[in-house]
């Protein structure tokens, strides 16, 4: 295997092992875009557990992460295994509320 | 790359498109309606804009795209 599928194969693993999976540059508490700070706050804000990746401590999922879904930016937020988008758009869904209930269900289905 | 050129790309791709912009460097915000958002959900909306750059962020052109999309009010 390439390096490159090692690593798409390693990032499918965490997108489907964790109900909600943060790929960020830097850690919520030390983040290190203003971005990934802004994304990571709105899901702490929801109470809920999430997973994260600091993309930085990772050169392969760094380089390789954008081709995953064919997504070009950090952050990148999954939810039961599905791309919900970057920071504008998990800004609008904790907005509308609906981020909160998403990651309560997805977390509900793995409890289960 | 220049607030201009990102204006004109978007509306090459978009015709009809309204653009609004800010920021400045690698780290834009765009504001775009268009009718071709109708029926998306928001992650094809910000699909249909970031296609548009590919090239820009292969090169690493573009960093960053803040996008909000809208759907045109009806008249």
């Amino acid at each position: 295997m390439s390096a490159e599928q090692e690593t798409l194969a390693k990032i499918d693993e965490q997108v489907k092992n964790n109900p909600v999976v943060l790929y960020m540059k830097g850690t919520p508490q030390m983040p290190s875009c203003g971005f990934s700070s802004r994304t990571a706050a709105a899901l702490v804000e929801t109470g809920e557990k999430f997973a994260f990746v600091n993309v930085l401590a990772d050169p392969g999922i760094y380089e390789f992460l954008p081709k995953y879904q064919d997504w070009p930016t950090f952050p990148q937020l999954y939810i039961d295994g599905e791309l919900q988008g970057g920071c504008d758009i998990t800004l609008e869904l904790a907005a509308s509320g609906e981020l909160k209930s998403m990651m309560t269900a997805a977390n509900a289905k793995v409890a289960s | 790359m220049s607030p201009e050129k990102i204006q004109q790309m978007i509306h090459q791709a978009l015709p009809g498109s309204q653009v609004k912009m800010s920021g400045a460097d690698c780290n834009f915000a765009v504001e775009v309606t268009s009718t071709d958002f109708i029926g998306l959900s928001p992650l094809k909306r910000h699909r249909l804009v970031n296609d548009i750059f590919k090239a820009q962020f292969d090169s690493g052109e573009l960093h960053a795209l803040s996008i909000k999309t809208r759907v045109p009010e009806p008249d």
